[in-house]
């Protein structure tokens, strides 16, 4: 931990502060009760009140999945640039294998027209 | 004793963390209706304090009096934690950054990644008010921001990596101290224009305010908020402005480093300077459409974010 203690600290304190801002607004915010008001927002027409269930096109998760392939390789890349320096051509030609590798799924998907939004 | 120092020391800096955030936001507020005004010429709000500096605040102690509207259709838990997590990392990400040689709270050896790893967290509270508001509108304010944030993540991510590469560490106080002679975006150009141009869309900031475009989808995800919660979304907003510009500055415009000015001066004029440019932006472009923002996102920034890559690693190596 270390290190990280004074984090925990000034997380709980954020939460003191949120909650802070909530209790002053409830003692000077009015609070009048009418059925209208509480109503979801719908542009002045009446309102679905059913949950709002909509399905969504698969390119949402199409590019969740390839967000993670890419971020996982970040995760990879990071640690690597710190020290890509010291360890010098063996690191870089490590690195470029890895990416060209990354790169062939990458550019099928874009053939594919997985990157393609319409 | 010691116990009682720590807790006074620690309850100063939550003090001047909290405070700065608010005259931040407060004065971002300001500025922007200002520049807006100007670029539109127009004069912008002139009537309280001297060219309307005091309206903000006005503004802000209006909203503590503003009704708090709880939707009766709504999904509770996401729809009333979404405004504290979105105050969440905003609020943490300060303690780490250094705006003068020892004028930090916290320094830590993987600071880059503690500031990624938090503001990330910024969509999930996108995500959790869209969800929970249960709204039409804020649905789809809220997938559209996470579609956009998932695509510019990463070259945000990428983009840095130059710079890591070449001073060989994670530490913000590291990276400023290797810029004493020359700015990293002299070095790394074409890194310092995809970085900046990701991180606004990450601030969900225009050309690439999707996710709240208020002439398509009302008010996108913050529809179903008001009074002190949309005061949250709002303030979080503003404070990550400020961050990612403090981050560019860090990483690529030398940080504190600058002749004849005070550190700390230095710091925050290149700061407010790149906040500038992005209202500039903001009131020059239109908004974009969701899939010219995809394309710019997967097709152009990411490759060449890695051709930044491969050209950084073949220089260092020769």
């Amino acid at each position: 931990m270390g290190d990280f203690t004074p984090l925990f600290i000034y997380g709980g304190l954020v939460l003191f502060v949120t909650c802070v801002m909530l209790v002053m607004t409830g003692l000077f915010a009015p609070f009048r009760t009418s059925e209208v008001k509480f109503q979801t927002y719908e542009s002045g027409v009446q309102a679905e009140t059913a949950l709002f269930q909509k399905r969504f096109p698969l390119k949402h998760y199409l590019v969740a999945l390839l967000f993670l392939v890419f971020d996982i390789e970040v995760v990879f890349l990071y640690p690597w640039a710190v020290v890509a320096k010291e360890i010098g051509s063996f690191a870089f030609f490590e690195m470029a294998f890895f990416m060209v590798a990354l790169l062939v799924g990458f550019a099928y998907v874009w053939r594919k027209g997985g990157l393609t939004w319409d | 004793m010691d116990m009682l120092l720590v807790m006074l020391k620690i309850g100063m800096y939550a003090a001047i963390v909290i405070g700065f955030i608010t005259v931040n936001a407060l004065f971002l507020v300001w500025m922007e209706r200002k520049v807006s005004a100007k670029i539109q010429l127009r004069h912008g709000p002139m009537e309280v304090g001297w060219h309307g500096t005091f309206q903000t605040f006005a503004d802000a102690i209006k909203l503590f009096g503003k009704e708090l509207i709880t939707p009766v259709n709504i999904d509770k838990v996401p729809y009333l934690l979404a405004p504290m997590l979105a105050m969440f990392p905003t609020i943490l990400i300060f303690l780490v950054i250094p705006i003068g040689e020892n004028l930090h709270i916290l320094d830590l050896n993987v600071g880059v990644l503690y500031i990624f790893a938090f503001s990330a967290l910024g969509v999930l509270s996108i995500f959790m008010a869209g969800y929970g508001s249960n709204n039409k509108y804020s649905m789809l304010g809220a997938v559209r921001g996470v579609a956009q944030s998932l695509a510019y993540e990463i070259p945000l991510l990428l983009s840095i990596l130059g710079v890591i590469m070449i001073c060989g560490t994670l530490n913000l106080k590291g990276i400023v101290m290797a810029q004493d002679n020359v700015w990293f975006v002299l070095y790394q150009p074409l890194a310092f224009v995809i970085f900046f141009i990701s991180t606004l869309a990450e601030t969900n900031r225009a050309p690439f305010d999707l996710p709240e475009a208020e002439s398509e989808i009302i008010a996108g995800f913050h529809t179903e908020y008001s009074g002190i919660r949309f005061a949250m979304f709002f303030l979080s907003e503003y404070t990550h402005m400020f961050i990612v510009s403090a981050l560019a500055t860090i990483l690529f415009l030398g940080g504190w480093n600058g002749p004849f000015l005070p550190e700390p001066v230095w710091f925050l004029l290149k700061v407010y300077f790149l906040i500038f440019m992005m209202m500039w932006i903001r009131f020059t472009f239109p908004r974009i459409r969701i899939d010219q923002l995809m394309t710019l996102g997967w097709k152009i920034l990411i490759p060449l974010a890695l051709v930044n890559l491969l050209v950084t690693g073949i220089v260092l190596k020769l």
